[in-house]
């Protein structure tokens, strides 16, 4: 079904060169249908119209409004389970295997490292609520980040629309772990609170995170060159357990681009091979450690040459 | 693979069966509940029934409930496909046997994860 | 939870985007019906702890634009009933979810649809208007209007079957 027609071939191209000038990022004209809806979100908040959203992009490619629009075009398309075949492998072999692991200290921190609206998450919160009550008294941990403070604030709200639930997200799930509010739907707390967002930059040093049992960063390499790949890699596997688990979208590969990482048996898996020394002091900050809580339950001060995790602070 | 469609509106038909089409699968359509019994009955290797609530003759709750008692249909993935959204109802429809939920409206995303998750096709991103 | 002026042009636009693909605006209210035009108005009724109706209304030029998107056809080659029966569609995919807004439990009767020129419509049982919103696309009126019935009514023979 072709979506709206509103956005002209002008207009996508102004939207995509404010978008590469602020973030580096090429997009291509086919993503454009897929972010018309934000951008028509954008434009309407301020009473413009598309066309006249791009004009003022035109005429000022550094101000706020330009900001803003490079940000919606961020937001990568996502639904909820989005490759059931990889929710499957994790739910069958990945965190099964993590749960035996870490019997001894109840403790499992997983980071959706590219989160956008959050669906991911909570697709992973929905997995472990519903097939591993094992874990109830467990230490569990979901941190979901993104570069998008807007894609942010509106994971951290969880109000999905009826479009959003209908997509990937199984119906059995939808009537046991969402509330419904008219045409809105939000996941109950005993979902949500397994989850907390945080505004982080993959491309810049990262803050002092708990160490990852379970990395999920999907669709994002995809866009960046092979130097910018291997630095995101390196600082990933940094905050990960030395056996711990790293996911890639399907057309992504850590082959060739970090050796500290090996494919596992089930495709889009990594396995960390070289992990870093786990001992405190490390460059990436043993665990546990003061910085760890950084991220974690409370405020703590930012430590020299790390950006303190700000929300709302410039990060573009 | 055979899919049926069952829908009392031939507009939604057309878009369901076109979409169903485009995944690969070769399509029957029925009217209501007991014209897709009829049809099931000649298409028995059909995999999938997308199928709506509200519908004449016989809808789609007891069509659901027909399918089920019957073990010849065991293998048969059965989706609804409905304006009625509220959640009691969806139960009702799963504990009646259904596979999956789609409410209307929908775009052919939506149909190709919602099969997807049942294993008959692969999302066409 | 309430049924505003607001929630119905997103419920409307939610349809019309996702199935349809047209654009749709908010708008005041159309020049009055001259009673020359055909127009196509679709009508659901809404039955249980809330009790009313919900009907949509067009031209038929664009009832005929929607079915062909619906029916992958060029306009001119949609055949009446296609028209009725996608108007049917579209009404009955608005009013279920407006349903969402009103109290629950309830229940959808199938669509009927209206077609022809300056006809009235009356509700079953006596009946109130509660909202009635105007918007347009591609320059051409689409309304919907929410009747509520503030006595109730016994359902004919021919809702019963619908409803059950």
């Amino acid at each position: 079904m072709k979506q709206g027609g509103g956005m002209s071939a002008a207009d996508g191209a102004a939207f995509r060169e404010v978008a590469r000038e602020l973030t580096g990022i090429a997009l291509s004209p086919e993503k454009d249908y897929f972010v018309e809806g934000r951008l028509e979100a954008v434009a309407r908040a301020r009473g413009l119209s598309l066309g006249e959203l791009a004009q003022a992009v035109r005429s000022a490619p550094r101000g706020a409004l330009a900001q803003e629009v490079a940000e919606a075009l961020l937001i990568a398309e996502t639904s909820f389970f989005r490759d059931p075949g990889l929710f499957e492998v994790l739910r069958l072999q990945v965190l099964p295997e993590l749960i035996a692991a870490r019997r001894a200290e109840r403790r499992l921190a997983l980071w959706s490292a590219a989160c956008a609206t959050g669906q991911e998450p909570y697709s992973l919160a929905l997995l472990l609520v519903e097939h591993f009550p094992e874990l109830e008294g467990w230490d569990v941990d979901i941190l979901a980040t993104d570069l998008s403070q807007q894609a942010l604030d509106y994971a951290a709200s969880a109000v999905y629309t009826q479009h959003e639930v209908n997509r990937g997200l199984p119906a059995r799930l939808l009537v046991r772990h969402f509330e419904r509010e008219a045409m809105t739907w939000r996941p109950r707390s005993a979902v949500r609170r397994l989850v907390r967002f945080a505004r982080v930059d993959l491309l810049r040093p990262l803050p002092p995170l708990p160490r990852m049992d379970l990395v999920l960063l999907r669709n994002m390499l995809i866009y960046h060159d092979v130097e910018t790949k291997r630095g995101v890699l390196a600082s990933v596997r940094g905050r990960m357990r030395s056996d711990g688990r790293l996911v890639l979208g399907s057309a992504e590969t850590t082959l060739y681009l970090d050796a500290g990482f090996e494919p596992s048996p089930e495709l889009g898996v990594y396995r960390v091979k070289d992990a870093p020394s786990e001992a405190p002091g490390g460059g990436a900050g043993g665990r546990p450690d003061a910085g760890a809580e950084a991220l974690d339950r409370g405020p703590s001060a930012p430590r020299e040459g790390v950006p303190a995790v700000d929300r709302g602070a410039p990060c573009i | 693979m055979d899919a049926l469609v069952i829908d009392d509106s031939r507009a939604m038909r057309t878009i369901l069966g076109g979409m169903l089409t485009d995944l690969g699968f070769r399509v029957v359509q029925a009217t209501d509940g007991r014209d897709a019994l009829a049809r099931l009955a000649e298409t028995p290797a059909a995999r999938l029934a997308l199928v709506d609530w509200n519908m004449p003759e016989m809808d789609g709750l007891a069509f659901i409930r027909a399918v089920r008692a019957d073990r010849a249909y065991e293998g048969l993935k059965l989706v609804v496909v409905s304006t009625e959204t509220e959640q009691a109802q969806m139960a009702t429809a799963l504990e009646a046997g259904a596979d999956e939920y789609v409410m209307k409206p929908f775009t052919r995303a939506v149909i190709a994860e919602k099969l997807g998750l049942l294993g008959l096709a692969g999302p066409s991103a | 939870m309430h049924l505003t002026d607001d929630n119905i042009f997103r419920v409307t636009e939610s349809v019309w985007t996702l199935i349809l693909g047209l654009e749709l605006q908010r708008s005041g209210p159309p020049e009055p019906d001259r009673g020359t035009e055909r127009t196509l108005l679709g009508s659901v009724q809404i039955a249980g702890a809330w009790e009313g109706a919900g009907q949509v209304q067009c031209p038929a030029s664009l009832a005929r634009r929607a079915a062909a998107t619906m029916f992958g056809v060029a306009p001119e080659a949609v055949e009446r009933d296609q028209i009725q029966d996608a108007l049917g569609e579209l009404a009955n995919m608005i009013v279920g979810n407006l349903k969402a807004f009103l109290p629950q439990p309830s229940r959808l009767s199938l669509p009927t649809v209206v077609d022809g020129v300056g006809y009235t419509v009356r509700i079953p049982g006596s009946s109130r208007e509660v909202a009635r919103v105007t918007m347009r696309s591609g320059g051409e009126p689409l309304v919907v209007v929410v009747h509520t019935r503030s006595t109730p009514h016994r359902a004919t023979p021919l809702e019963r079957a619908a409803r059950s």
